[in-house]
């Protein structure tokens, strides 16, 4: 009896998350117009504990975007600005002179607010130097830093990061390590409906970020049931034999897509993949289609959740040969749409 | 009166020339000759000569008895030059005496196609004879002659408008006997071709709807085996795929009814199947005895639906 109530309290539970977290949707697409796709993605990352690089043109709305999903979760938040001088030890330290005159040392952001930083929010990343993104592949990977002859744990970081498209000059391109941190990398567009477009413009509701981003209640989920949340929802929900087997045939699809009789105009099958999805990227896949498969309502992994969340998760872990590089975004697109409707599902 | 001299002039010199190539010339006698000698040569007219004509030369030689012809000398049957062919080398001895007899001819053939009136010449031959000591060689001299131009001629006088007749009409070969075989031919290849598009799909209005053949294996699995309900799902699945030339997944349905419009009255019907099949598939549902019933009566409407639009 104790053990079916136990069951019946989790279960409550979850029901209950699951309206938080429609809640907090809604709430995200009241702030940001047009972009229901991405807010759902970013909430499967949340939901399946993985960090969120956003890429897009300039004024388009990643940081707003960033900020108020940061917010609905609540937690310590932090940010910083990527600049070419930024140092490893500006995330972790800063000095100054005291009260006394005396030169000091204080904990940055980082370590600022020890466990219960929630959220670190890291614009422009591509503007810090390497040194800088060795120090974040760390934290991203491991939750944890060195710091003071002490290693201090974040348990319930999520790592938020963006970069503009546009701008190339004095930027360091992410290596692939660091890309592969990132369980998503999502692409904000701006909304092409004429009617989403003229409320941007003339509703002065949208002209300043910062008032809007005040207006949506804060605090919506408690961050540090997350985790928790997270693991709950991977342990129960259900991916049959037959849906690892689809989910297989497309991770390897992707890797050699010539063995399955993909084809490209203009491309060669064969020499087109130079690396794809490792053991992490095809992890964070199952992970996020689970958590897809959740916030759907269903109790196990069915194609669709592969569809959904396919393009975030895999197309910065694909790399091309050289030659079609510059074609790359087109390229990748087409090669997983190609994917999709190539996997037959059982 | 000049005019008449002078023709009776050309003719007799004609006449002197024919009758110096033609003629036989035996010059010498056969008993006393110590080297091989031409004692006769047959060259046949030596001018009005067309393009395409066969000129034959025939030659006889005597030589001491000692002597004999190396037939190494003979020229080489085939191409002389880019007007002139060998086409035949004979060659024929006799012995009579203290003396052989060779008889040569060639057989040559002229593919000039001269203009207007053209003078040519064949080619000497070198003969070489040989006995146990000694080599002897006889050189048979070059050969000119004149050939003339092909022209178009008519005939003079009378109606010549008509001159150039159409071919006779060729002689039908009557092949009534192998007519109806080819008939049967023609309308056996017909047949064949007419199913081998209906194989590669090109002919839509006969083919058979994806759903009939999916409703066919369902039967058949409903007979084999109790324990096929994937199967059969995946049948209809498969029959889906077929129309569409795709893969359709369940949320990609209204796209799918947007394409093809005739399944529009049974578009419940199909969402309720495909989230039937998610259930089965992939959250571990169970189906029950009537899964088969159901899907053969899925599968008839979706083939009767199918037929609609045709």
């Amino acid at each position: 009896m104790a053990v079916n109530t136990a069951e019946y309290q989790a279960e409550l539970s979850m029901s209950t998350w699951h309206n938080l977290i429609q809640q907090m949707e809604t709430k995200v697409n009241s702030v940001m117009l047009g972009q229901e796709e991405i807010v759902r993605l970013m909430m499967i990352a949340t939901l399946s504990r993985g960090h969120i690089l956003l890429e897009g043109d300039v004024g388009v709305g990643k940081t707003t975007l960033l900020k108020t999903v940061a917010e609905l979760i609540g937690g310590s938040f932090e940010r910083i600005e990527g600049t070419v001088d930024l140092m490893p030890h500006d995330l972790i330290y800063y000095t100054y002179i005291n009260k006394e005159g005396k030169p000091a040392v204080d904990a940055g952001p980082i370590l600022k607010h020890g466990n219960d930083l929630s959220i670190f929010f890291f614009n422009e990343i591509n503007r810090a130097r390497p040194q800088v993104h060795s120090l974040l592949l760390r934290i991203m990977a491991e939750r944890s830093v060195t710091a003071f002859n002490k290693t201090h744990h974040f348990p319930h970081l999520q790592v938020f990061a963006d970069r503009n498209s546009i701008e190339k000059d004095e930027t360091f391109e992410l290596p692939a390590a660091a890309r592969d941190r990132f369980m998503m990398e999502l692409k904000v567009k701006q909304p092409e409906s004429q009617a989403l477009l003229t409320q941007l413009m003339f509703n002065t509701i949208y002209h300043d970020a910062d008032r809007l981003i005040d207006s949506v209640s804060k605090d919506v989920l408690n961050f540090k049931d997350l985790n928790q949340v997270a693991a709950t929802i991977q342990s129960t929900i259900d991916a049959s034999p037959l849906i690892q087997d689809y989910a297989y045939h497309l991770c390897r699809a992707l890797r050699q897509p010539d063995s399955y009789g993909i084809t490209l105009s203009d491309v060669d099958m064969k020499s087109l993949i130079k690396g794809g999805m490792g053991p992490r990227g095809i992890s964070y896949l199952a992970k996020a289609a689970r958590v897809n498969a959740w916030i759907k309502g269903r109790t196990a992994i069915v194609p669709e959740d592969f569809h959904s969340v396919l393009s975030s998760c895999a197309k910065h872990r694909i790399f091309l040969n050289p030659a079609y590089d510059f074609n790359r975004d087109q390229i990748i697109d087409e090669l997983i749409h190609a994917v999709l409707n190539t996997i037959q599902a059982p | 009166m000049r005019y008449l001299i002078i023709q009776l002039f050309c003719l007799l010199l004609s006449y002197c020339n024919m009758a110096l190539s033609e003629t036989n010339t035996e010059t010498h006698d056969d008993s006393i000759i110590s080297a091989p000698i031409v004692t006769k040569s047959v060259l046949g007219r030596d001018f009005g000569i067309l393009v395409g004509d066969i000129i034959s030369h025939q030659y006889t030689i005597i030589t001491p008895k000692s002597f004999s012809l190396t037939s190494s000398s003979l020229p080489s049957e085939g191409k002389l030059s880019y007007w002139l062919v060998l086409n035949k080398v004979s060659n024929s001895v006799s012995s009579n005496g203290e003396t052989n007899r060779y008889t040569l001819s060639f057989d040559y053939q002229t593919f000039y196609a001269p203009l207007d009136v053209h003078h040519l010449v064949i080619p000497a031959i070198e003969l070489s004879f040989s006995n146990n000591k000694k080599i002897s060689t006889l050189t048979i001299p070059p050969w000119s002659f004149i050939s003339s131009p092909l022209k178009e001629l008519t005939p003079s006088g009378g109606d010549t408008s008509d001159f150039m007749q159409a071919d006779i009409t060729p002689q039908k070969i009557d092949l009534a006997s192998k007519r109806h075989f080819i008939y049967l031919l023609v309308a056996l290849f017909t047949l064949l071709f007419l199913f081998w598009l209906y194989l590669a799909g090109h002919i839509t209005l006969w083919s058979i709807s994806p759903f009939h053949l999916a409703r066919h294996q369902i039967n058949q699995l409903n007979k084999q085996s109790s324990n096929a309900s994937v199967a059969a799902i995946q049948a209809v699945h498969c029959a889906f795929n077929s129309r569409a030339g795709h893969i359709v997944f369940t949320h990609q349905l209204d796209l799918f009814l947007e394409q093809q419009a005739q399944f529009d009255v049974l578009s419940i019907e199909i969402n309720d199947f495909f989230q039937f099949s998610d259930q089965i598939i992939f959250m571990g549902h169970q189906a029950d005895e009537s899964l088969y019933a159901y899907l053969i009566k899925l599968c008839r409407q979706l083939a009767l639906a199918d037929k609609v639009i045709k």
